[in-house]
């Protein structure tokens, strides 16, 4: 063993080196899943150039790419929260389903004659509980009896999908569907406003929401105390911070974003439950909490382009005949990239004999 | 019917078995894999593929053995060596795993392989009950049989065995006494990947005999769940392994016989059961009392101090 890596930890980050590593660490990634359609026998330039100009220059594309940047940013936004406080809710997926089945009972069933004025908020907030409350689930299993919150919100995602799929498999399957596992669609008055194309109002409210979580976590004695709970458990204990209380609030808060993700989603684009309705946002919603470097407005950058991406890769589909699976070898690639490049960060890695 | 409840149980318990043990060696060693659902996934599709490609079940379980080993060598890298979040880097390889699988796999949906068909065993095989329920599987369940008692001696017995724990409980004094902390945590994380991804071909090669996308369906964070259940102890993994093995199995034949539930409800009761179980056993003192490494998702390095 004669050359040894050596890490010292940096002192001082400034913003334009963490910025730096985090688009070298996406080049890299570009650079390396360019190397994998190579060796797959395809043309990766002329890929990217096809999912570049379709995801972001293209009208149609443009608006794939916004209708999925919504989910996404709040999603990825509500895991910042919880990541701030080194709780890993790994369990967006999940409440992201349940907020969408909330808002399907409300539209559907409850109160399908209400106008729109008092239905809309009427859903997002009913999404907001139902997502908080499954992730509360974790969070008060965590608090009390310290459960592993990884395992036990990945076990509700499975189980929120299963609960989902007996819903649009049995009772709520839409009959005049011809049998397709869906509910029926939507009133109009449970339907967002569409702005341009199939862009809806819900397209500001991840902005909305990430100044009010910047504002929340910076500005406020509560967004301090989650930061102290996080980095350092005993310190917060000693200052007399109540660390089950923060927990439970903070997976509540946490979920409950996916939940009104899940609200604005299907009010804004699907207007029905039915199977398989998310490609993974909940999991998606991860590497972008982790690349924005829990920034709330990093979220929003990073979610506008992994949104593209996920687009790009749709397009492929059509035109290269490449599978979607490709998108989740892209977002691996890109998670193990990122991982790395914040290590460069963290620390200050030399060569020594 | 008793028979045929227990037999289940343990084809549906084995590729858990394989993921428990071999995420055991890992997290004795102080490293916490969360990949596991990957490589199972990659361990599956490379054992298939070679399998159809050669014709040998066998063959494939190296091939699955080799995946195993190179996908959890990224891990080992990026978690031991550039001291990567070990919670993070476990979720990008299940990502990889998963996406990596789906694509090379499109190609072998509704192909056939060779596969492990059960083994009749002169005299065990014929002892009533117990040589239906025991002895009536395939290799890679035999396998197993010989897996745990050999890994448990190894790990509570042996000399490397001790290495092992003491990396995973103190790596400094460890280190102090010259034991190389870095190489064993390499070794065993490659190790317990190359068990896991084992399980995972276990699933194409004999559970169910073909190759599917995403066919563990959460398995690999089951184990994850089953490694803390069995208190990093390979006897106690046999039997959460089969327990888990035997509600899922319980789960088909409800559906089998005709039960007027739906069958989605029923499959939620493995997941549901593991949250269930993950609570009973998970507060601070059931884990000091049963014996979680205490060095467990620290990263090591001599310079620094934790």
């Amino acid at each position: 063993m004669g050359i040894k890596l050596k890490f010292e930890p940096r002192v001082r980050v400034s913003k334009s080196f963490e910025l730096f590593v985090m688009l070298s660490s996406i080049l890299m990634a570009l650079l390396v899943f360019a190397m994998f359609m190579f060796l797959s026998g395809k043309d990766a330039l002329s890929a990217y150039k096809t999912m570049f100009l379709w995801a972001f220059m293209r009208k149609v594309g443009l608006e794939g790419t916004l209708v999925k940047f919504v989910p996404l940013s709040i999603i990825g936004l509500g895991l910042v929260l919880a990541f701030k406080m080194k709780l890993w809710n790994i369990g967006g997926e999940g409440q992201f389903y349940l907020g969408a089945m909330a808002s399907t009972l409300l539209a559907l069933f409850l109160f399908p004659n209400l106008d729109s004025f008092v239905l809309i908020p009427l859903i997002v907030f009913a999404g907001f509980l139902a997502g908080g409350f499954w992730s509360s689930i974790a969070g008060v299993l965590r608090a009390y009896l310290g459960a592993d919150e990884i395992v036990v919100t990945l076990m509700l995602n499975y189980i929120a999908t299963l609960w989902s799929d007996y819903l649009v498999y049995g009772s709520w399957k839409d009959p005049a569907g011809f049998g397709f596992p869906m509910t029926a669609i939507f009133p109009e008055s449970a339907k967002l406003p569409v702005l341009w194309g199939k862009v809806h109002v819900g397209v500001f409210s991840p902005i909305i929401l990430s100044l009010l979580l910047k504002i929340l976590l910076d500005r406020t004695k509560w967004g301090y105390e989650i930061r102290v709970i996080g980095d350092n458990p005993d310190v917060a204990l000693c200052a007399g911070m109540n660390i089950k209380k923060n927990t439970i609030l903070t997976m509540f808060l946490s979920g409950g974003m996916a939940g009104l993700a899940g609200a604005i989603y299907i009010m804004g684009v699907q207007h029905r439950l039915q199977h398989a309705f998310s490609p993974g946002y909940g999991y998606t919603a991860i590497i972008v909490a982790w690349l924005s470097r829990l920034n709330p407005i990093a979220v929003l950058l990073v979610s506008f382009f992994l949104s593209g991406i996920f687009v790009g890769c749709e397009i492929l589909q059509v035109i290269m005949k490449l599978p979607i699976s490709v998108i989740y070898i892209f977002q691996g690639v890109l998670f193990f990239c990122v991982l790395v490049g914040e290590v460069f960060i963290r620390y200050k890695i030399s060569l020594v004999r | 019917m008793l028979e045929a409840i227990f037999m289940a149980a343990i084809r549906a318990g084995t590729p858990l078995l394989y993921a428990t043990l071999g995420e055991i060696f890992a997290e004795r060693s102080g490293v916490l894999n969360l990949g596991l659902e990957g490589l199972m996934l990659a361990g599956a599709l490379m054992g298939f593929v070679v399998s159809h490609i050669t014709s040998s079940a066998w063959l494939g379980v190296l091939g699955a053995l080799l995946i195993g080993g190179v996908l959890s060598l990224v891990y080992a890298f990026l978690t031991i060596t550039m001291r990567v979040n070990q919670v993070v880097a476990g979720l990008a390889l299940t990502m990889l795993g998963a996406g990596l699988s789906g694509y090379y796999g499109q190609a072998f949906i509704g192909k056939t392989a060779s596969q492990f068909s059960p083994i009749y065993i002169p005299f065990f095989s014929d002892i009533p009950f117990i040589g239906k329920v025991l002895f009536s599987h395939d290799p890679l369940v035999y396998l197993s049989y010989v897996l745990v008692p050999l890994s448990w001696f190894y790990i509570f017995k042996t000399r490397w065995g001790m290495n092992l724990r003491a990396v995973g409980e103190d790596p400094k004094t460890a280190d102090t006494v010259g034991i190389s902390v870095f190489k064993i945590r390499y070794l065993y994380v490659i190790l317990g990947g190359m068990l896991t991804a084992v399980g995972g071909a276990y699933l194409s090669l004999a559970y169910t005999s073909m190759w599917i996308e995403n066919m563990t369906a959460g398995r690999g964070w089951i184990a994850v769940a089953l490694v803390i259940f069995s208190a990093w102890n390979p006897l106690r993994a046999l039997l959460a392994s089969y327990f888990f093995g035997g509600v899922a199995s319980l789960q088909l034949r409800i559906q089998a016989m005709g039960v007027a539930i739906s069958s989605h409800l029923l499959m939620m009761l493995p997941y549901a059961l593991t949250i269930v179980v993950l609570s009973l056993i998970s507060s601070e003192a059931m884990r000091k009392r049963i014996g979680a490494p205490t060095a467990l998702m620290k990263p090591y390095s001599r310079e620094e101090r934790e």
